[in-house]
This record gives C-alpha cells, sequence and structure tokens, in this order.
C-alpha cells in the first residue's frame, strides 16, 4: 500500500514537530494532534494511511485512541504504531493487545521510525 | 518501588527522546551548512571563471586605487593583475588633470544617480589609446565607501572596424555615385533606345494591325469566293498538279453526277476518248506555258454516260510561294444551247433553201406556164383524134407532176399557204384517207381514233393533204411487210416551258395530230435530215415531200416533231394552232373544184409581164377565150398605158416582179388612173409575200402560175362579173 497520509499523535511540541519535518521533507503529508480527542477526531475525519500514536497523552490515553480506533470498521485497518516512553513487557503487551500494529519504545532514532514506516510501505 | 523506577525510566526515555531529536538536527544542520559552501564556493568558482573569461576588463577601485580586476582588464591595457591591485587608476588616463575632470565627473554622476556611463580613450599600457566605454556603480549601495565596480569594454577594434568600415563605405559611395554617374549616362541611353523601340513597336502594331486587317479582307474576299464557287451555276473543278480533283462545286455534282467522295483522289472518268488527245494538249500547254483556256467547246460523259456538250475554261494557280499548284476549271453544260443553236442552224438552213426554191419554183412555174399554155393551146388547134389526146393527156400528166413539184418547194419556201379555211383535222383525215389509201401498200393498215372535242383548226386544205400525203408515204416506205399506221388528233394547251424547249412555237391551244407507225424507225442520222430538200433514202424519189411538210406546218404557225428509233417505229406529232368556237362556222365549207368546162368572154385585159414566154402563151389563152390583150413588159409602160390609153380596159394580170419595178409599186399608180380597174395578180410566187400585199390593197383576186387555160377562164369570169 501507499502511505500519503500521517497522522502523529504527541503532547511533546518539539517531538512532533521534528517527526513532521522530517516526513515532509520526504513527501509525506502529516497531520498532527497532541491529545487523544483530537487524534481520534482527525483519524476519523482525515482516514490516515498510517498513525505514530504516543500513550501519555492528555484526555484520552493512547491505549484507548488505539482501542477506538481498531473497533471502528472505518478506521480498524489503518496500521497504527505506538511510540512510547513505556518499555515494561506488562506496558508493551497491554499496547498489543489494544489493536497496535506495532511498539516501539523511546528513545528512538528518525531512520528506526522511518524504517518501520517504510516496511508497511512495501507490505 | 517499582513504579518510581519505573516513572525515572519513563521520563529519563522521554528527555533521551528529545536529545536524540535535537542531536539529529544539528548533525542535519551541519550537512545542510556543508552543502551550502560547497554550493557557495562552486559559485565562486564559476564567477571567477566568467570574470576571467570575459573580455569586458572588471575591477573594484576603492580611494581610486585598484583593489582587484579581472583578466580582461589586464588583456585591454596591458598591465599585470599585480602591478594594478594598490595602484591609482591615473595609470590609465594619459595626463594628471584628465584622470582629475573625468575623477569629477564620474564620482559626481555616481552620487547623483548612484551608476556611470561614459567612454573615453584610454592609454595601453604601450600607449597606445584604447577607447573603452565604462559603466560603473558602487560596490555596495548603502555603503559607498566599500569602492565601485567599474566594468571596461574596448571598442577600439570595433571603432577601427567602423572607422575601416566607414572608409570602405565613403568608398563605395564614391563608387557608386561614379557608377550612378555611368548608369545614368547609360539610362539615358537606354531611354533613347526603349524611344525607338517603342517607336518599332508602334510600327509593327500598326503594320500588324494592317496585316490583320488584310488577313481579314482576304478571309471576308475568301468567303466570298468561296460562296462563289459555291454558288456558281457551272461546275468548278479545282485539281492538283496531278490532275487530282481536290475540291468539286456542288454544280459539279448537279451537272455530272458525281460527289466528291467518288472523284476523291482519282482522275474523274468523263474524258470521251475522242477528245483525249485535245484536252492533253491543252492541259500539258496549260501546265507548262500557263496558258489560260476560256470557252474550250467539247464533251465530257456524265456519270450515267450521257455525252455531255461542254465550255471548259482552264488557268493554273500558285500557291503563296508563286509555285505551279494546280488547276482551276470551270466547266459549263452547254447541251442545252448546242441543241438550239443547231436548231437555230437548221432554221437558217431551211430558210436558206426556202428561198431557192422559191426562186427555183417562181421560174419552173413560168417556163411551166409556157409548156402547159402551149399544150392547152395546140391541143385546141388541132382536129379531134385518139392519138393526139392520148400524147396530150401523157404530156398533161407530166405537166401535173411537175406542177405539184412546184407546189411543194413553193409550200416548203412557206410561200404556199393559199387558201386557208376552217377545217376539222378529224373530218378532213377521215375524207382524205381514201384517196391517199390508193398510194399505200395493202399490207399497212391504218386506223384512226379521233377524240369528239376536237378543235378547229385555220388551214390550206390542198397543203394539208399534202402534208398527210408525204407523211404517210414515208411510213409505207418504213413498213417492209405489214404494218399499222395509227392517226390520232387531240387538243393540247402549250404552256411557256413548253415554248421554251421549242423555240418558234407559241404558248395557247393546239390540236396534235399525231401518225404512228410501227415500221423499221429511223437512226440519227436520217432523223436529223429528214426535212431537208432532196433529202432522201430511197433508191429513187423527189425528196422534197418532209422538206414541204416542214414549210406547211411553219406556215400555218405549227411545229412539228418527230420520234423514232431504230426497229421501234416513227411517231411525228404535228402541232396547229386551234382556233376559237366563235370563228369556227366562218368560212368553213368544201373547197371548190376547177370546173373543165371554159367560161369565154369579152373585154380589154392589161396583161403586165416581163417574160416572153409567159405573154406569149397567155395572150393566146386570152385571145382564145375572147378578150383583147393589151401588154405591158415594165411598170412605167404599164403605168403609161393605165393613163394615156383612150378606151376601155376591164382588167389587169399584174405580175409581181417586173424588171423596173415591183407589182406593189404599180398596182396603186394604175389604180389611180382608172380606179375601176379589176386586177388580177399572178405569179410563179406564192401568193404569200408582195401578191398578199396587193390583194390587200385591193386587188381582186391572185392566179398561181403556172395555171391552166379552165382556171383562168374561171377567174376572169368570177372577177369580171364581180361572182
Amino acid at each position: 500500500m501507499k502511505i500519503k497520509k500521517i497522522l502523529v499523535v504527541d503532547d511533546e511540541k518539539s517531538i512532533h514537530s521534528y517527526l513532521q519535518r522530517k516526513l515532509s521533507k520526504l513527501g509525506y503529508s502529516v497531520y498532527i494532534a497532541e491529545d487523544g480527542e483530537e487524534a481520534l477526531s482527525k483519524a476519523f475525519s482525515l482516514l490516515p494511511d498510517l498513525v505514530l500514536l504516543d500513550i501519555k497523552i492528555p484526555k484520552l490515553n493512547g491505549i484507548e485512541v488505539c482501542k477506538r480506533l481498531k473497533s471502528d470498521d472505518g478506521t480498524k485497518k489503518i496500521p497504527i504504531i505506538m511510540l512510547s516512553a513505556k518499555a515494561q513487557s506488562e506496558e508493551i503487551e497491554e499496547g498489543l493487545k489494544a489493536g497496535a500494529d506495532k511498539y516501539l519504545c523511546k528513545p528512538i532514532s528518525f531512520p528506526d521510525i522511518l524504517k518501520e514506516v517504510q516496511n508497511y510501505e512495501e507490505g | 518501588m517499582e513504579n518510581n523506577k519505573n516513572r525515572h525510566d519513563e521520563i529519563e526515555r522521554r528527555r533521551l527522546q528529545e536529545y536524540i531529536f535535537n542531536l539529529e538536527e544539528k548533525e542535519e544542520m551541519a550537512e545542510d551548512l556543508a552543502i551550502e559552501h560547497e554550493h557557495l564556493k562552486h559559485t565562486q568558482e564559476l564567477l571567477n571563471a566568467i570574470l576571467s573569461a570575459t573580455t569586458h576588463g572588471m575591477c573594484l577601485i576603492k580611494k581610486d586605487a585598484f583593489i582587484w580586476c579581472n583578466k580582461g582588464l589586464t588583456d585591454i591595457f596591458g598591465w599585470e593583475h599585480d602591478e594594478l591591485v594598490g595602484r591609482t587608476i591615473e595609470i590609465l588616463f594619459p595626463e594628471k588633470d584628465e584622470h582629475a575632470r573625468i575623477n569629477t565627473l564620474v564620482y559626481r554622476e555616481l552620487s547623483e544617480t548612484g551608476n556611470t556611463t561614459f567612454d573615453y580613450d584610454f592609454v595601453h599600457k604601450n600607449g597606445e589609446r584604447i577607447a573603452c566605454l565604462v559603466t560603473g556603480r558602487p560596490l555596495d549601495e548603502s555603503d559607498v565607501s566599500r569602492g565601485f565596480i567599474f566594468s571596461f569594454t574596448d571598442f577600439s577594434k570595433r571603432k577601427r572596424a567602423e572607422e575601416a568600415l566607414k572608409k570602405t563605405r565613403d568608398e563605395l559611395e564614391e563608387r557608386v555615385k561614379e557608377r550612378t554617374k555611368e548608369l545614368h549616362s547609360i539610362n539615358k541611353q537606354l531611354n533613347l533606345e526603349l524611344t525607338e523601340r517603342k517607336r518599332a513597336q508602334e510600327s509593327l502594331r500598326k503594320s500588324e494591325d494592317k496585316y490583320r486587317l488584310l488577313y481579314e479582307e482576304s478571309k471576308k474576299a475568301e468567303e466570298v469566293y468561296r460562296s462563289l464557287i459555291h454558288s456558281s451555276a457551272d461546275a468548278i473543278i479545282i485539281y492538283d498538279m496531278e490532275g487530282i480533283p481536290n475540291y468539286i462545286s456542288p454544280s459539279f455534282t448537279l451537272i455530272f453526277g458525281w460527289t466528291m467522295d467518288e472523284v476523291e483522289g482519282k482522275p474523274i472518268p468523263f474524258l470521251p476518248e475522242s477528245e483525249k488527245a485535245t484536252t492533253m494538249k491543252i492541259i500539258n500547254d496549260l501546265i507548262e506555258n500557263e496558258t489560260p483556256y476560256h470557252g474550250y467547246e467539247t464533251k465530257r460523259f456524265s456519270k450515267d454516260g450521257r455525252l455531255l456538250d461542254v465550255s471548259i475554261s482552264a488557268s493554273r494557280y500558285s500557291d503563296h510561294e508563286g509555285k505551279p499548284a494546280g488547276m482551276l476549271v470551270v466547266i459549263r453544260d452547254i447541251s442545252e444551247r448546242k441543241q438550239l443553236e443547231a436548231q437555230f442552224q437548221q432554221a437558217q438552213k431551211m430558210e436558206a433553201i426556202a428561198t431557192l426554191a422559191g426562186g427555183v419554183a417562181h421560174e419552173f412555174n413560168n417556163a411551166l406556164m409556157g409548156i402547159m399554155g402551149n399544150i392547152e393551146l395546140l391541143k385546141m388547134d388541132l382536129p379531134e383524134d385518139e392519138r393526139r389526146d392520148k400524147y396530150f393527156e401523157a404530156m398533161k400528166g407530166s405537166g401535173h407532176r411537175m406542177s405539184r413539184l412546184t407546189d411543194q418547194l413553193l409550200a416548203y419556201a412557206q410561200g404556199g399557204k393559199y387558201q386557208p379555211k376552217n377545217l376539222k383535222v378529224d373530218d378532213f383525215v377521215i375524207e382524205t384517207l381514201p384517196i391517199l389509201q390508193h398510194d399505200l401498200n395493202p399490207e399497212v393498215r391504218v386506223e384512226t381514233h379521233f377524240p369528239k372535242d376536237v378543235s378547229y383548226i385555220k388551214a390550206d386544205h390542198a397543203q394539208m393533204q399534202m402534208v398527210l400525203s408525204a407523211i404517210l408515204a414515208n411510213s409505207n416506205e418504213a413498213i417492209e411487210d405489214e404494218g399499222l399506221v395509227r392517226i390520232t388528233a387531240e387538243n393540247k394547251d402549250v404552256d411557256e416551258d413548253f415554248t421554251k424547249q421549242h423555240p418558234g412555237l407559241k404558248p395557247g391551244t393546239y390540236v396534235c395530230l399525231t401518225i404512228e407507225d410501227d415500221g423499221k424507225g429511223m437512226d440519227e442520222e436520217t432523223k436529223g435530215g429528214i426535212f431537208e430538200p432532196f433529202f432522201t433514202t430511197k433508191f429513187q424519189g423527189r425528196g422534197m415531200g418532209m422538206a414541204a411538210v416542214y414549210g406547211i406546218v411553219k406556215n400555218h404557225d405549227g411545229w412539228i416533231f418527230v420520234d423514232s428509233e431504230l426497229g421501234k417505229g416513227t411517231t411525228v406529232r404535228i402541232y396547229l394552232p386551234a382556233i376559237s368556237a366563235e370563228s369556227k362556222e366562218q368560212g368553213a365549207k368544201p373547197v371548190k373544184q376547177p370546173e373543165i368546162e371554159l367560161n369565154t368572154g369579152e373585154g380589154t385585159i392589161l396583161m403586165i409581164e416581163d417574160e416572153d414566154v409567159v405573154i406569149e402563151v397567155t395572150q393566146a389563152m386570152l385571145e382564145m377565150l375572147g378578150y383583147r390583150v393589151m401588154s405591158a413588159k415594165t411598170g412605167k409602160e404599164a403605168i403609161r398605158i393605165a393613163e394615156t390609153f383612150d378606151g376601155r380596159i376591164d382588167l389587169a394580170l399584174l405580175d409581181i416582179k417586173l424588171p423596173d419595178m415591183e407589182g406593189g409599186k404599180v398596182y396603186p399608180v394604175i389604180m389611180k388612173a382608172r380606179p375601176n380597174l379589176k386586177v388580177i395578180v399572178f405569179s410563179g410566187y406564192s401568193i404569200e409575200g408582195p401578191a398578199r400585199k396587193i390583194l390587200n390593197a385591193g386587188a381582186q383576186d391572185f392566179i398561181q402560175k403556172p395555171f391552166s387555160l379552165a382556171t383562168l377562164s374561171e377567174k376572169l369570169k368570177e372577177v369580171l362579173e364581180g361572182k
């Protein structure tokens, strides 16, 4: 599948603006959501090709956002890559249980993130 | 405790994440800077290359001194880069003052407008002047203290080139001027030639017009000729030099029958063998000597084999180069004219013969008068005797035969129309046939057929008998064994067309008497001579028959035609003028036969006659009849007697031909002297002619010589007794 639209969900400005600048440079259309509700509303309305999702975000955490998207017919097929500082195995398991397609632990370099994104692209 | 540791780990991870991203960003910026530096370096190299490559001189001047200059500037002025940098620009000016003057102007302009442009002759390192276009502007507009960039464009080469160009142009102009002058003169010459040519063209055009006019005229003329040739009644043939026809006119086809298609490419087969030699001689003469022929009369065949009389005119014609091209031949069909000519000649011949015959008959009659009269007188003197009568009858028979011959001669001479009476042709034939049939061969049968309404004619009974007799005699001759003669008569209206073909015949109503036989017929030659006196085919014969017939018919204003062909019999048609119904009864009395008994009488008779033979015999006859006779041998003598004789004269016998004057002249004179005188004209000529005139003038009667005693006694008695 061809990935064009990417929704980046993170409340940390230095993180999401860096990702946005780097991904935009590579040709992706990058949309930003800084909390769980914004993430859901943008995901339902924009129908992105991929979501980079942080767990510890205001209003509705990433686990909930993931569950909601995966339980909706219109959004359940959108790949969700979780990007979180929570690195305990049960925390990872919880994320995957919630429906995430991939769970990446911070700190991670941009080239590694890009590699994962491109994995979906090729698949 | 565990939770705290986890939270700490989480916070640590977050901090590290921000750090990593920050680091990545700085690395990226360093990479970007390096790229930009590389780019700048590249740009600088490019600029240096451009500045070195350009032939424009570039320099940065600060406080009037060279800070930097490019290769272009050192090339223009001959100074090395290092020789210039650090030195003042004065080095490029010829004089110190000039440097100051230009500097003032340039920097004033730079301060006022921000840039400057001027040209000036700078000085090369070797002292040569270099013309340059200079532009200048501050290096940094916001800070003029950083110096000014000047650009020098060396146009001394261009200037030299321009000067050379100008020189060349001037030379060219000079040459153009010269050339123009030459051209002007040539032009003048050309104009002259052009005028001359125009004049020539004009005259050519005029001549063309003339020739066109001539052409049109000749075309018109050709059309006229063509239509003339086309409409000519004469046949026109245009031959080539070999005698092959190139053209025949419509009249040719009309006259001869051949069309152009039939004679194209070959000689016309109309030349009879008999005409060949003469014709070839004429043609050779025409071709070789160009001798034209006019009205050459000859004969030619028509397509259907008729032999036509033609008159040929021929001339040779030439083509436009004057070379003989062929012959123009005009042929006139003169068959009809020839026929008329032949008829005319025939008529003239007949006329001449008639005159001769008349003369002969006159003499003959006078002589016969002597014989016949004296025979009668002699018979009276001798005593009656059987032998005497036998001799006398034989002599009288011969005399009558001779007398009939002179009658025929006179009839032929058209002078014998003694007593024209109204006659019905059918009755006449029916009455006459029994008398004539005695002379015919018993094997010859005569049939008559007459319609009821055959008109009357005015004719002499005796002459008509002669006509019928002569024609029947010929038919009798023509029928060798047994045969048939058919006589018919019918009324015919003769119109103009018919008279044109038969000159002498006038339009009107005629009675046509036709006598046809089925005898052996005649050939052309016999037919042609049939009306000539003394012409005969018989071994023995008088040959006057048909000539007399001709004379009689003509004398009766009629016309005679003979159709005959060998083996096919002969048809004679005699046209005699019919007379109208009113006049036909008049005088239609039977012809009176002379009586045999003699009527004696008394009285004085003046005989005016010059022939002694006639005088003697007539005087004897008159005295025998009891008359007293005076005679005069000339007109003058007769007149003298009439005027001076002291006694009665009862009657004058007047001859027409007297030695000193005509009877016609004598008559009025003697009548003046003796108005009661009775006159009988007697003549060896026929009644027609001078005799008729005297009768018309008042004379009582006419006696044809020779006359018998009986005729004389009868006439005298009639006249003297006024019967």
